[in-house]
């Protein structure tokens, strides 16, 4: 097909063509047609042609081009999560506008009117928009414009989201709007306003528990008995407003602890009561009816709710119990001790109160594990896996030693161990066969002597494989030495200082450098740790601590200064005396320390006795005192076999006793981890066989500890 | 030279007004391949003795009467600022160990002693002594 131009230039070609054929015979023509006008015409209009297609084509290109960037932004801002869109002053919405608009502002836009659709039910908002934008118009200074377009609204809600509008002068008295949703960051500015509320509430309750308890319990009451508020025999204005002073002060005082949830539907219900305070006649039954309609139980349910929730269970129980100063409780022993020393028929009695009172102030073995089980449960849905909720078990009757604090705190790695190595995710507990939900257990075995602690879990257990070639990449162990180890000896590698989580994690299900602070603690008071693991099954972790030989003691007490039981000072260094003993010394016991109160006058001591002074926190003296085989036999130890001349032996015989006492003393009760701010003197040597003190009814605690060598008398008390 | 490994010998210097505790360190020392040039049962002789011998080492006790550890390693700290002392005591409480460092200790030993309590300390303060743990285990 062709063009137009092209059969005009076509024809024009023909003509030129019969003209120079048709040369000689044909007739001359009325119009005289030049011939080299005609071909310089063609030329022009030839060319004229090559030029408007080329630059139809350029246009054509231009075109192209301009579409492909106008789809280009126009993708960009479809994309950008924001409406922008466009309109003069007769606030109709021009074509182009983004995709998000039509999220935000609904279908079909173009040709809409911006105000009505920002605006629907706001008349005055509708008004002041249009009035502002047009004065922006008139207005010649920039920032006086800026100044009135900060006064239009900055955020709206339409179709049930939150919408940001920042307002863009364009040129030629048109504006345009860029639109945000903000729906989310409101959601979560409302959940983080409800989160600082809720610890508003429980900061203030935890201030003052006993201000929450009385409150509670006292509106509690106010809702059992609340239409007995009603009073019959009263006009209704007087008991609307004895409700009404009530609910107020109820409402101040929720409002006070921040209990919101409270305060609220106690505001509605005194807008409904002043209601009725206005209105015209109203009888004693319409005031039942609404105390009846209200459920204040309900009400103060939700914020008790978020309390137990993150106080724990037992912060309610906690409302029983007393706080009681120091002082208080010491005035008391004090008191009672005396009474201990002055009424010899009641003394058994005295003693015992004594002792409940002692086991008041201190902490059971069962309470110093009590965090545990939430720490657990917390460290399980951290690491996203499931497990049981667990008790502790066990543990309640024995008093845990002051000391012994540093160890129980690191427990925490043993629980925390069992939850990350041990319990498995979901699906490889599954695909197992086992529980979706994991099994931690604790309890605690009292044997008298020692306590044993029990610490299992369910999980995917110890691979002794890896572990072993683990040791053998490390070079902690030869492979000769490894193949000599049995699986128990294996085992306790897992306590080895420098095997780390970070190496073990991806090779080995094993157990990670908690545990070797763990073994640290355990050894420091003595004590021994074991690991029983099965691969697949779980693994149980035993600690055994030796513990005071004598059950709970007394706080003997008798003087108001002294906060330290005697317990204190004597529990570290009877272990510590028994270790040395049997570890450091070789020398085997015969059977366990006997163990007595007695007092001063009553003291005999053995051949060879040095003694310590302690002061600072407590006054209290130690004595040592030996049978001389057995202090020679330390004394052999000591020296390593070598042999003494006979006339330095009673130089080194004294230089032992007192050197064994300063170690033992030193050891026990001078530990890195003791903050307590004590004193020790160099030991002394006494030839007598009688201690002496100012008091000569003064308590002392005596141990004999039998060995196969021979007796030592330990003596603590003040002398 | 010393026939443990081909390292340095140290001339060492004992403080401890324990008889037994001085006869068991000299005795530990050896073991070691050091040589003790002196003993000393109280602060002020020690400081006399430092004086006199120059000692590569010393190993102080903290409880003596009459001078007390502590103070005597201020004493010697006065006399030579690149001393290098070892407390040796029954005591490991924290404020201690702070105090001693804080004095011009270098080192910290809790008694009971044993040889390698000892040799990890000397290591401490000179490192061409020290061996190591892993070497105790490989040994087969």
């Amino acid at each position: 097909m062709l063009s137009r131009e092209e059969k005009y230039i076509q024809e024009f070609e023909k003509i030129l063509n019969t003209e120079q054929n048709n040369h000689s015979s044909v007739e001359e023509s009325v119009y005289e047609i030049d011939e080299k006008q005609l071909k310089k015409l063609l030329k022009e209009y030839k060319r004229t042609y090559k030029q408007l297609n080329k630059i139809i084509r350029i246009s054509d290109r231009q075109q192209e081009e301009l579409n492909h960037k106008s789809h280009k932004v126009k993708s960009l801002l479809d994309n950008a999560d924001q409406g922008f869109l466009s309109f003069g002053l007769d606030y109709i919405i021009d074509d182009e506008y983004s995709q998000e608009c039509i999220k935000l502002l609904g279908d079909e836009l173009s040709g809409k009117n911006i105000a009505e659709i920002l605006f629907p039910d706001d008349k005055k908002g509708h008004l002041f928009f249009k009035d502002t934008l047009e004065s922006v118009c008139n207005e010649a200074s920039d920032m006086i414009k800026d100044v009135m377009l900060s006064l239009l609204p900055k955020e709206l809600i339409l179709n049930r989201r939150a919408i940001k509008i920042d307002y863009k002068i364009l040129t030629n008295h048109k504006f345009m709007l860029v639109l945000t949703n903000i729906t989310k960051e409101k959601i979560l500015e409302r959940k983080i306003k409800q989160e600082q509320e809720i610890l508003k509430m429980i900061v203030a309750i935890v201030s003052d528990p006993k201000q929450f308890y009385e409150l509670k319990d006292d509106f509690l009451t106010f809702s059992d008995n609340k239409l007995s508020f009603v009073n019959n025999n009263l006009s209704f204005p007087t008991n609307l407003s004895e409700i009404y002073r009530d609910i107020h002060t109820f409402k101040g005082s929720f409002a006070q602890i921040r209990m919101q949830a409270c305060v609220k539907k106690l505001h509605v219900l005194e807008t409904n009561l002043s209601s009725l305070k206005i209105g015209g006649q109203h009888a004693n039954e319409e005031l039942t009816q609404l105390l009846e309609q209200s459920d204040f139980h309900a009400w103060i349910e939700k914020d008790l709710e978020i309390i137990k929730k993150i106080l724990g269970e037992d912060f309610f129980e906690k409302q029983h119990k007393l706080v009681v100063d120091d002082k208080f409780m010491v005035n008391i022993e004090d008191k009672i001790t005396h009474l201990l020393h002055s009424d010899n028929q009641h003394v058994t009695t005295y003693e015992n109160i004594l002792s409940e009172i002692n086991k008041a102030k201190g902490m059971t073995i069962h309470q110093a594990l009590s965090s545990y089980p939430k720490l657990c449960m917390e460290t399980a849905e951290s690491l996203e896996k499931n497990i049981y909720e667990f008790k502790i078990s066990g543990g309640d009757e024995i008093l845990m030693p002051l000391h012994f604090k540093p160890f129980f705190k690191s427990l925490v790695h043993v629980f925390r161990n069992a939850i990350d190595h041990g319990i498995e995710d979901l699906e490889t507990r599954l695909e197992a066969g086992k529980s979706e939900i994991g099994l931690i257990s604790c309890h605690v075995e009292d044997h008298s002597e020692y306590i044993k602690i029990i610490i299992t879990d369910d999980g995917a257990g110890v691979n002794i494989d890896n572990l072993k070639q683990k040791l053998l990449s490390a070079e902690i162990v030869t492979q000769t030495k490894l193949s000599n180890l049995s699986e128990k000896e294996v085992l306790e590698f897992i306590f080895y200082e420098g095997l780390s989580t970070n190496d073990v994690v991806n090779e080995l299900s094993g157990r990670g450098i908690g545990m070797n602070a763990v073994k640290i603690e355990v050894e420091k008071l003595s004590g021994s740790i074991e690991v029983e693991s099965q691969l697949g099954k779980g693994t149980s972790v035993s600690l055994k601590i030796p513990i005071a030989i004598y059950g709970n003691l007394i706080n003997i007490a008798s003087n108001t200064q002294d906060n330290i039981t005697i317990e204190y000072i004597l529990s570290p260094i009877v272990n510590r005396v028994t270790t040395y003993l049997q570890s450091d010394m070789n020398i085997n016991l015969n059977k366990k320390a006997k163990f007595t109160y007695t007092t001063i006058d009553k003291v005999v001591l053995k051949q060879f006795t040095s003694y310590i002074h302690i002061s600072g926190l407590v006054e209290v003296s130690i004595c040592m005192s030996y049978d001389l085989f057995l202090l020679d036999e330390l004394l052999e130890e000591f020296n390593q076999g070598e042999p003494i001349d006979d006339d330095e032996l009673p130089d080194y015989r004294k230089s032992v006793s007192m050197e064994v006492l300063n170690i033992i003393v030193g050891n026990a009760l001078f530990n890195p981890y003791d903050k307590t701010i004590l004193e020790i003197t160099s030991p002394f040597i006494t030839e007598y066989d009688e201690l002496c003190s100012h008091n000569i009814n003064e308590k002392i605690a005596h141990v004999i500890i039998d060995t196969e060598f021979g007796e030592m008398q330990l003596l603590v008390g003040r002398f | 030279m010393n026939k443990e490994t081909d390292s340095k010998i140290l001339k060492i210097l004992i403080v401890d007004d324990s008889l037994i505790m001085r006869k068991n360190l000299a005795r530990n020392l050896k073991v070691l391949g050091h040589e003790i040039i002196a003993e000393a049962e109280d602060g002020h002789i020690s400081i006399n003795l430092y004086e006199s011998l120059k000692p590569d080492l010393v190993t102080m006790d903290i409880t003596m009467p009459g001078m007390d550890g502590i103070t005597a390693v201020k004493k010697i700290k006065g006399i030579d600022a690149e001393t290098n002392i070892i407390m040796v005591t029954s005591h490991g409480q924290e404020a201690m160990v702070m105090d001693a460092l804080k004095s011009g200790a270098k080192g910290y030993m809790l008694k009971p002693v044993t040889p390698d309590k000892l040799r990890e300390a000397i290591g401490r303060i000179f490192p061409e002594l020290a061996g190591t743990v892993e070497e105790e285990l490989m040994d087969e």
